[in-house]
């Protein structure tokens, strides 16, 4: 069967329907053309999204770095830049600005998005990672949390440009300070809880249902309380 | 697929756990590897796709381990997204073939690059989608269109 570049590139991005993806799957160890474009698209991808080592010269420079600011003027995170946090986006040409980087909790504060002030919450939760992502159309901070006998817990705050909708088998909604929020049971033991705090959409999601709607409007009212 | 390619496979795939993982902790956190890893092998074994012994399997195991690192930073946001699209580079581009990915990107317009930066970053279709207030096929042919590009300019190369 014949496969559409176009099928192909989405199959790249893991975008395709599970039946269209089948067939890709099925055609890519029979085609050699179709090998060849995958394993260029990921280089092109690592080129494109990381930091490349400049051989830029020296008249170019301005003009990348004008580039760079403007785009993170754009989200509102010069601070990123003032710090150094995003170095590279000076370095990847007229992208306006792409990054994705483990962080501290300060650090992640650049992204003007509601953070809890401290590392612990409720339950024996502790920090493990803070990601960072910046891109010319959101912004996330993504705190991972762990506590001894756990798989874990993200909660993640989202620039209001950007609607997440996790998917769940069932769904409940509680009320914590006056705010919704809404509870979805997934499928493959995972748990989320999402909610609207002030501009953001917050996810807080659970790896397995070890918690229950108790322990839910407890963190959720901890965590508004730390990051008002 | 006949049982004896399937036992044949089976016992390649337990032969490979050690280098998969190896190779996936190199970009991800240990446990997150192991986990893609065995999801990444249990797959292939139940995959009814046939692939002759060889690099082609070697590729395939790595494309179905890109996938199932895809699923799991959609499912929860643990891996870095960055790291997925690195870590499938198992097999690099031998040096008769070596391409120039800088050269060919700057043939490549501004909202096309900043449009495949977003996906390396993360970005779903559906999300782009909505961000520019147009419908999901038009990023899926945007993309597909960026990518023919960076192909071609590839292929100017000398």
């Amino acid at each position: 069967m014949t496969i559409t570049l176009e099928q192909l590139s989405a199959y790249y991005d893991r975008e395709l329907a599970p039946d269209e993806h089948q067939a890709v799957e099925a055609h890519l160890p029979q085609c050699a053309d179709c090998e060849t474009a995958l394993r260029r698209w990921v280089a092109v991808s690592r080129a494109v999204a990381t930091a490349v080592p400049s051989r830029t010269s020296p008249r170019r420079v301005p003009v990348l770095i004008v580039a760079g600011v403007m785009a993170l003027l754009a989200v509102g995170s010069t601070a990123a830049v003032a710090t150094g946090l995003f170095n590279e986006v000076f370095k990847i040409g007229n992208v306006s600005a792409v990054a994705s980087r483990r962080v501290t909790l300060e650090q992640a504060r650049v992204a003007n998005l509601p953070i809890p002030q401290s590392d612990q919450l409720p339950g024996g939760w502790t920090v493990d990672q803070v990601q960072l992502v910046v891109t010319p159309t959101w912004r996330s901070v993504d705190v991972q949390y762990r506590r001894p006998g756990s798989r874990g817990m993200g909660i993640t705050a989202w620039s209001q440009d950007i609607i997440v909708n996790p998917g769940a088998e069932r769904r409940e909604t509680i009320t914590v300070s006056d705010v919704p929020v809404e509870i979805g049971y997934g499928r493959d033991d995972s748990a989320t809880a999402r909610f609207t705090f002030g501009e953001s959409t917050v996810i807080i999601r659970f790896f397995t249902n070890e918690v229950d709607a108790s322990e839910v409007r407890a963190l959720v009212a901890a965590w508004m309380e730390q990051a008002r | 697929m006949h049982q004896h390619e399937s036992a044949e496979r089976w016992a390649w795939l337990v032969e490979q756990g050690d280098a998969l993982r190896r190779t996936l902790r190199r970009r991800l956190r240990a446990e997150d590897a192991d986990d893609v890893a065995s999801e990444a092998i249990l797959r292939a074994g139940r995959s009814t796709v046939s692939v002759a012994p060889g690099a082609r399997r070697a590729a395939w195991l790595h494309r179905i381990a890109r996938n199932v690192a895809i699923d799991r930073w959609r499912r929860d946001r643990r891996l870095v997204p960055l790291d997925i699209a690195a870590h499938v580079t198992a097999e690099p581009e031998t040096s008769a073939a070596r391409i120039d990915v800088e050269a060919a990107l700057k043939q490549l317009r501004p909202n096309d690059r900043r449009l495949l930066a977003l996906i390396a970053a993360g970005a779903r279709y559906s999300e782009i989608a909505h961000a520019e207030g147009v419908d999901v096929t038009a990023i899926r042919q945007r993309v597909a269109r960026a990518r023919a590009r960076v192909l071609a300019a590839l292929r100017e190369e000398p």
